[in-house]
C-alpha cells in the first residue's frame, strides 16, 4: 500500500474510533483479579467469627439483646425446581459451604461450582442438602471474580428430577 | 513509566505478581477485548471481559508468543462470545427450537474483529510517538469537534505553517511504529 492510501486510512480509523471503553467498575475487577488477593482461607474466618461471637455475647450480658434481623427468606433464590440458599450474590468473605433446600422425590443431589468461563472447579454428589467447601478448592478462588454455582437432583432410578438455575456469587475484594 | 514497557517485560513482571504491571497490562488491551463482545453485540459484555481477563492471568505463563498477545487476547474474546452465544441459546429454548444452529462468525462480524485489531494496534502505534506529533494527531483527527488549524498552532506553540510538514513527517512515524507492532495489512 502506498503511503497516500496508508495515510488515508490511518486517518479514517483515527476519526471513526470504534474501540470501546469498559466501564470503570470493570476495569476494577479485572485489576483485582491479580495481587494475591486469595480470599482468607477457612480457619481464619473461623477463628474470626468466633472472636465476634465471644465479643458480641459480652456485649449482649451487659446491654441486653438488641432486636433479631429479618431472617435469610429474602436472600433466598427460588430458580428452577431447586431453591439455592447460599451462597448468593456479593459476600463479604469465602463461603464454607453451599446449601439448598430438599426435593420431593430426590435422593442424591450433583453439585458444580463453575468458573466464569465455564470451567468445573468442584463437583461432588451427596446425599445431604448441603456440602462443604474443600480447602483445596477454596484456595483457588480469588475476589472480585464471578462464579457460577448450580445444583441438579436425582431420584433413586439415577433420574435426574429437578435443576436450580446456574447462580452467581463473588467475594468481596 | 510502566506505558513504555513491552508487553514481554509487562507479562514476566505479572507472573511475579506484580500488580502494576498487570494493570498496566489491562489498561493497554482493554479497549480491544471489551471491544469484540460489542462487536458480537453481546448482552453482557462486562462478564466477557473478565472471562478473558480471568484466562489471560491463568495462562500467563503459558503464552508462547508474547509479542502476539493482541491476537490471542482476539481469539480468546472470540471464543468466549461463541461460548456464550452457545449458552444463551441453549438455556432460551433448545427445545422449543432444535433448528437453533451455532453459527460461526458473520462475515460482518469478521470484518468488524479486523478492523478493531487494526485500530488498536493503530492507536497503540500512536502512543509510542514523541509528545508533539501525539498532540497535533490527536488534535487533527481524534478531537471532536476538531480545533481550528490556529488554535492546534497556539497550543503546540508552533507555526501555522509549519503543521503541515509536521503532520506528514507524524504520519511517517505513525506507521513505522505501527508495522513494528505487527500491524495487520489492511
Amino acid at each position: 500500500m502506498n503511503s497516500k492510501n496508508w495515510e488515508d486510512w490511518a486517518i479514517r480509523t483515527l476519526q471513526r474510533g470504534s474501540l470501546s471503553e469498559p466501564p470503570e467498575h470493570v476495569l476494577k475487577r479485572a485489576y483485582a483479579i491479580c495481587g494475591g488477593r486469595r480470599v482468607l482461607p477457612r480457619w481464619f474466618a473461623a477463628a474470626a467469627m468466633l472472636i465476634v461471637a465471644v465479643t458480641g455475647g459480652i456485649l449482649l450480658t451487659q446491654r441486653g439483646a438488641p432486636s433479631l434481623p429479618a431472617g435469610p427468606v429474602d436472600s433466598i433464590v427460588r430458580s428452577g425446581e431447586v431453591t439455592l440458599i447460599e451462597p448468593v450474590g456479593t459476600l463479604e468473605r469465602m463461603p464454607s459451604s453451599f446449601s439448598w433446600e430438599s426435593v420431593d422425590g430426590a435422593v442424591s443431589y450433583r453439585v458444580l461450582l463453575l468458573a466464569v468461563d465455564d470451567t468445573v472447579l468442584f463437583e461432588r454428589t451427596t446425599e445431604d442438602t448441603s456440602i462443604e467447601l474443600p480447602d483445596s478448592t477454596a484456595a483457588t478462588l480469588y475476589a472480585a471474580v464471578a462464579y457460577t454455582w448450580l445444583v441438579e437432583a436425582f431420584d433413586a432410578g439415577g433420574a435426574q428430577v429437578a435443576r436450580s438455575q446456574p447462580t452467581r456469587f463473588e467475594i468481596r475484594p | 513509566m510502566l506505558e513504555t514497557v513491552s508487553d514481554n517485560e509487562l507479562i514476566g513482571r505479572c507472573l511475579r505478581r506484580d500488580e502494576a504491571a498487570w494493570r498496566e497490562l489491562i489498561q493497554r488491551y482493554r479497549r480491544l477485548i471489551y471491544s469484540i463482545p460489542v462487536a458480537y453485540r453481546q448482552t453482557d459484555p462486562d462478564e466477557i471481559f473478565q472471562a478473558v481477563a480471568v484466562k489471560l492471568f491463568r495462562n500467563l505463563g503459558k503464552l508462547k508468543k508474547r509479542e502476539s498477545l493482541g491476537a490471542w487476547l482476539t481469539i480468546t474474546a472470540r471464543r468466549e462470545c461463541l461460548a456464550a452465544k452457545k449458552r444463551q441459546q441453549r438455556s432460551q429454548s433448545i427445545e422449543e427450537h432444535p433448528e437453533i444452529e451455532f453459527a460461526e462468525d458473520p462475515p460482518d462480524v469478521a470484518q468488524a474483529i479486523h478492523d478493531l485489531e487494526c485500530e488498536h494496534t493503530l492507536l497503540s502505534a500512536l502512543e509510542k510517538l514523541d509528545t508533539l506529533c501525539q498532540a497535533l494527531l490527536r488534535a487533527l483527527y481524534i478531537e471532536d469537534p476538531t480545533p481550528p488549524y490556529k488554535e492546534v498552532a497556539d497550543r503546540l506553540e508552533r507555526p501555522i505553517g509549519s503543521l503541515g510538514p509536521t503532520r506528514g513527517r507524524c504520519l511517517g512515524k505513525l506507521r513505522e511504529h505501527y508495522e513494528e507492532l505487527g500491524g495487520k495489512p489492511l
